[in-house]
């Protein structure tokens, strides 16, 4: 098991969490939802729904191997599986239209109908998406996690044979993805620092992930922000679907984003070149974190090794001795996405209901270093992310915190990293003096397709394929 | 005496209109279906800072158990703003300005005679009105003119900054003079 472990690729930086007692069902949840896996290698593929009766045989084949949230205990297995239905996925599997109707609206209109909002326009716009995403033919994504793809290959062939034969399933669209070697993104910086340390799951919070208490202590955040079943911020069950759909599931997000590393880094280079600071600081002020992961709030002037290193310290930063964005600039990525107790979010209080579970992963090939010329190749972000409500959770981040500056203060400017860029316009402000305005924005980050889904509880899934029509 | 529904200049007016048994629906529609942004009915009213149409069809209770749990007699229509300066001049605002609208969802509600008849339309609001417990304002001193006025200012500087920046000072001050001259 030590080959096992070594092959996992857990970064040095990120020791695995202390482990406490829980109070969640984890035998009933699906793994991933809590537990973020190290694997290196990944599949997301998406089925159709071809046969109706012959597609709940095939999910009652694989139900026994769908990992669960039970802790592995020194035994990790070779490979993951995680299963998750859109809304027309759960239509075709026949469950009843009273229960369907439970499901919220933006559930129900699914992610294409929800662009406008998202900022899924032009480039990124749903007409060019992939072929099988946004269109309903998607009806069930099948997430395998893999030591290496030897594995992949032959859950993927299975799911594609036994799918296909039995007339049951098409695959309409995958994606294989694979993190990269330095545990970094395609942009060149660390990823997946921050997550929510989530109440009752078993596993210690680290100092930074989860919610400020307003006395400059971190608390964990309630379990019903993610799953279903279980009492959330305001103190009661989050609204949910009708049973069985009420307990341990939760909504997905899957979008996947290509990123133009080259384009990125032309423009840091060249706007790097009027930038006091350099292109090194000015890319770090449009994350928010040095390539390395130190925070911004903590080392403005240079990253720090030692503290990116250091697990208790990396996330552990607040907005609240900085107001206006001196050492981490209001508009830069992470402070967008996750203001924790910054200027107007009354310590935390307003952010709290707004969090959620990242599990994205890098796909293709990285742009060699240095490289500013564009190879033509397609890589990017697998993004993934589990909460209790899609429109107060991840459309509330991505439509008013990434798409929007007002919440913020900062007017109609987006993200510059990850925002849709808005005709000419749109810049970064980054405060100094004098400040240092980067415009017109570029687009770095281009929609390449996605979905909403809801990964069911492992009693919803039996019930799914085992249920009369 | 102190005001509660006032905050500088700016003033709150709330209403809860009942709507009439079996309405329900059709006012929830009309409500629905009325266009956002600048093509609302609303935003002919240039005083307006914001409002907000909403229905409430029943009391949400989230504490301990209780004996009584207090109903609603009906749903209600509740309509409330925030405005500059008085009531008088911004109900006789809506009466001038969004008659057939505001006949449209409050027409639904018991006892309401119509925006034409101008001076019971207004007692028939007032009727309704409730003070408000807590009222602060965003823009407590600044007309909705102002603010406007202020955030087009906001941008023209900000251009101004963005396109200037890195300019040598004597560039830097002729540009200065010329594209915001008189802003100043």
């Amino acid at each position: 098991m030590d080959g096992l472990k070594q092959r996992l690729g857990r970064p040095p930086a990120l020791p695995r969490r202390e482990r406490e007692p829980e109070a969640v069902d984890l035998a009933d949840i699906q793994g991933n939802v809590l537990r973020g896996y190290t694997y290196p290698c990944a599949a997301y593929i998406f089925l159709r729904v071809d046969d109706v009766e012959r597609a709940k045989a095939l999910l009652a084949r694989m139900l026994p191997r769908i990992t669960t949230g039970e802790p592995w205990d020194g035994a990790e297995p070779a490979l993951a599986i995680q299963l998750a239905f859109t809304y027309e996925g759960l239509r075709r599997l026949g469950v009843p239209d009273e229960t369907l109707a439970t499901f919220p609206e933006e559930f129900r209109q699914g992610m294409a109908s929800r662009a406008d909002i998202l900022g899924d326009r032009g480039p990124s716009a749903p007409e060019s998406w992939e072929e099988g995403l946004g269109t309903g033919e998607a009806h069930a994504l099948v997430t395998v996690w893999a030591v290496d793809d030897d594995h992949l290959d032959e859950i993927r062939e299975e799911l594609r044979t036994v799918g296909a034969a039995a007339g049951a399933t098409t695959v309409v669209n995958e994606t294989r993805a694979k993190a990269l070697a330095s545990g970094s993104d395609h942009f060149g910086f660390y990823d997946g620092i921050s997550q929510p340390a989530v109440a009752g799951t078993g596993v210690k919070g680290r100092p930074g992930d989860g919610r400020p208490d307003g006395k400059g202590n971190w608390r964990d955040v309630a379990t019903g922000e993610f799953l279903l079943g279980y009492v959330d911020e305001d103190a009661g069950l989050p609204a949910a679907p009708a049973a069985p759909f009420d307990r341990n599931g939760t909504f997905m997000v899957y979008r996947k984003l290509a990123m133009d590393v080259a384009a990125f880094r032309s423009f840091v280079e060249e706007a790097g070149r009027r930038y006091s600071g350099g292109p090194e600081l000015l890319a770090a002020k449009i994350v928010g974190r040095w390539p390395d992961g130190t925070p911004l709030a903590l080392s403005p002037d240079a990253p720090d090794p030692e503290l990116a290193a250091d697990p208790g310290r990396t996330n552990d930063f607040s907005y609240r001795d900085d107001p206006i964005g001196l050492k981490c600039p209001v508009g830069a990525h992470i402070r967008r996405v996750n203001p924790r107790d910054a200027d107007g979010f009354f310590d935390g209080e307003l952010t709290k209901r707004h969090r959620i579970i990242r599990r994205g992963r890098s796909y293709g090939e990285p742009l060699p270093a240095g490289v500013t010329e564009d190879d033509g190749l397609e890589r990017g972000l697998v993004f993934v992310c589990f909460n209790a409500d899609l429109w107060r959770q991840f459309e509330t981040i991505q439509s008013f915190w990434v798409e929007e500056g007002d919440t913020l203060g900062i007017g109609k400017d987006r993200d510059f990293l990850i925002g849709c860029p808005n005709g000419g316009g749109g810049k970064l402000t980054i405060p100094g003096n004098p400040p240092f305005f980067l415009s017109p924005q570029q687009r770095f980050v281009t929609t390449r397709g996605g979905e909403y889904l809801f990964q069911p509880s492992i009693t919803a899934l039996r019930v799914l394929a085992t249920a009369e029509r | 005496m102190f005001d509660h529904n006032r905050a500088g200049t700016a003033y709150a007016f709330t209403a809860f209109t009942a709507i009439l048994p079996g309405h329900e629906e059709a006012v929830r529609e009309r409500i629905e279906s009325l266009p956002r942004g600048p093509e609302s009915p609303l935003a002919r009213l240039d005083t307006l800072h914001y409002s907000r149409l909403q229905i409430f069809d029943e009391l949400v209770y989230q504490g301990p158990p209780q004996k009584k749990r207090d109903r609603l007699k009906s749903s209600y229509l509740v309509f409330t703003a925030s405005l500059d300066g008085d009531l008088d001049p911004f109900l006789d605002a809506i009466a001038d300005r969004l008659p057939a609208e505001a006949d449209g969802w409050w027409g639904h509600c018991v006892a309401y005679p119509g925006a034409a008849n101008r001076e019971a339309f207004k007692r028939w609001l007032k009727h309704n009105q409730v003070p408000n417990a807590l009222f602060s304002s965003m823009y407590s001193t600044e007309s909705v003119q102002a603010v406007r006025s202020a955030l087009a200012l906001r941008e023209r500087v900000l251009e101004f900054a963005t396109a200037a920046q890195g300019l040598e000072p004597a560039e830097l001050q002729r540009r200065f003079h010329t594209e915001l001259a008189g802003l100043v």
